[in-house]
């Protein structure tokens, strides 16, 4: 009886790499192990995909974020550099690309719009493990953050960073100076960064 | 470093807002080079991006969490274990198989002279468990420059997996069909699909007992029941 390929079995084949950091993981994946790469995707993609999602607007196009973004991680995790930040950073500012290109290319239809099509789980609330408390109080911090900004700073960051809208869309679409939008996303990044790391001090 | 709140806020005339633009992913990958190129001289600029990289970063953790679909994993791992197998095989480094590799056949080109592919053929085909399971070769026949497929075999069930392949035409999705050896027309299945951006899918293909091929046509959304378009790719069974 042939046994099925491993992909479709993976639990067993991965088991002993649930334990290592994510860098530990890439350096692994480099070497082409993708039982290594399993647990790297199972880590992150409930991140990725909700944030492809929230660019994109629609479970399609954000699946076809998630699945790019991945194959991109496998295919050129040798660029990996643990110097420049966290795997998840990374795996996120691929999807922020990835979704961004697909805005820009039209094959997202309303780029203003955030869809709730409800046809997407939340992250179920009885798998509440300590990292999901911990995601979730750090994405009530960041959220708390963000609607803490000024509005007209607050939107530009959300235009730019979720909408993937340019400085000069944006500045159109506003109809102020590309240099007022410029500095009101300086701003509002700053207060921000400020906001979280006066939280983060308080907290620790 | 840790910036005050005077440091930080204080707008910077010369370069306001450039390293922002930067981080928020506005640049092309031209305005990038040059930015990063200003950034290394310039003080001003190179503060920014360290002070506000980590705002930047927190953003995907304002949005609601979501389960990424299971489907998506399929397709994803069927595409890293296929890419992984043929690396470990075609590695110069001796290493043990860990599958039974069984002899590769050419891929018949007798149906382009049939008229079902189109110029251009590439060979793909070879599907070969990676993880040590039961080894599988098919030869396949695929149109499309670039693209590879595997047909990957295990008790009974057959999976398709292609990489590289372009999304069909609007309005038009890819059909799976198979054929009995001798039989006129190939017989359509109910596995339809259009692969990611990067041209990755995985497909079921249903049992068809004593189906000598698998093929895949592109057909108008819905599928057909006849193909109406020739074969892009062309998979034999033993």
């Amino acid at each position: 009886m042939p046994r099925a390929p491993r992909f479709f079995a993976p639990a067993k084949a991965s088991a002993g790499r649930h334990k290592l950091a994510d860098e530990e993981l890439m350096a692994l994946v480099q070497a082409g192990d993708a039982d290594a790469f399993e647990v790297v995707y199972d880590r992150h993609c409930n991140a990725a995909f909700s944030l492809a999602y929230r660019m994109c607007g629609r479970r399609a196009s954000a699946e076809d974020v998630l699945q790019d973004t991945f194959l991109v991680l496998w295919r050129s995790s040798a660029q990996y550099d643990r110097s420049r930040g966290s795997v998840r950073n990374w795996i996120l500012r691929i999807v922020h690309n990835r979704a961004v290109d697909a805005l820009r290319r039209g094959t997202v239809r309303d780029r203003h719009a955030f869809h709730e099509e409800g046809a997407v789980e939340r992250v179920a609330g009885s798998e509440n493990t300590e990292e999901q408390t911990l995601g979730r109080e750090e994405a009530s911090e960041v959220r708390g953050a963000l609607g803490g900004l000024p509005v007209e700073q607050r939107r530009v960051i959300e235009l730019a960073y979720f909408g993937g809208f340019t400085h000069t869309e944006i500045a159109s679409m506003l109809q102020m100076p590309v240099g007022t939008v410029k500095g009101r996303m300086r701003l509002g990044l700053a207060k921000l960064r400020l906001t979280l790391a006066a939280e983060e001090g308080v907290s620790s | 470093m840790s910036e005050t709140h005077d440091d930080l806020l204080v707008p910077k005339e010369d370069c306001c807002g450039e390293a922002a633009v930067y981080l928020l992913g506005l640049l092309d990958e031209r305005g990038s080079e040059m930015f990063l190129e200003h950034a290394r001289s310039c003080a001003l600029c190179s503060d920014d991006l360290a002070a506000l990289g980590p705002a930047v970063d927190s953003l995907p953790n304002s949005v609601p969490q979501l389960a990424a679909p299971p489907e998506a994993k399929r397709h994803v791992m069927a595409v890293v274990r296929s890419e992984a197998g043929l690396a470990m095989r075609t590695s110069p480094r001796p290493a043990k198989a860990r599958g039974r590799l069984v002899s590769m056949r050419r891929p018949s080109l007798a149906l382009a002279g049939a008229g079902l592919l189109a110029a251009g053929i590439a060979i793909g085909g070879l599907a070969i468990d990676s993880g040590g399971g039961t080894s599988r070769v098919v030869s396949a026949d695929v149109a499309p420059a670039g693209a590879t497929v595997m047909l990957h075999e295990s008790g009974g069930h057959n999976w398709l997996t292609v990489a590289k392949m372009p999304k069909p035409s609007a309005g038009y999705v890819y059909e799976v069909w198979v054929k009995r050896p001798g039989g006129a027309l190939p017989q359509p299945t109910d596995s339809l699909f259009t692969p990611t951006n990067s041209g990755a899918a995985m497909v079921f293909v249903p049992d068809r007992p004593g189906a000598s091929e698998v093929m895949v046509t592109q057909e108008p959304a819905g599928g057909s029941r006849l193909p109406t378009s020739p074969a892009i790719i062309v998979a034999h069974l033993a």
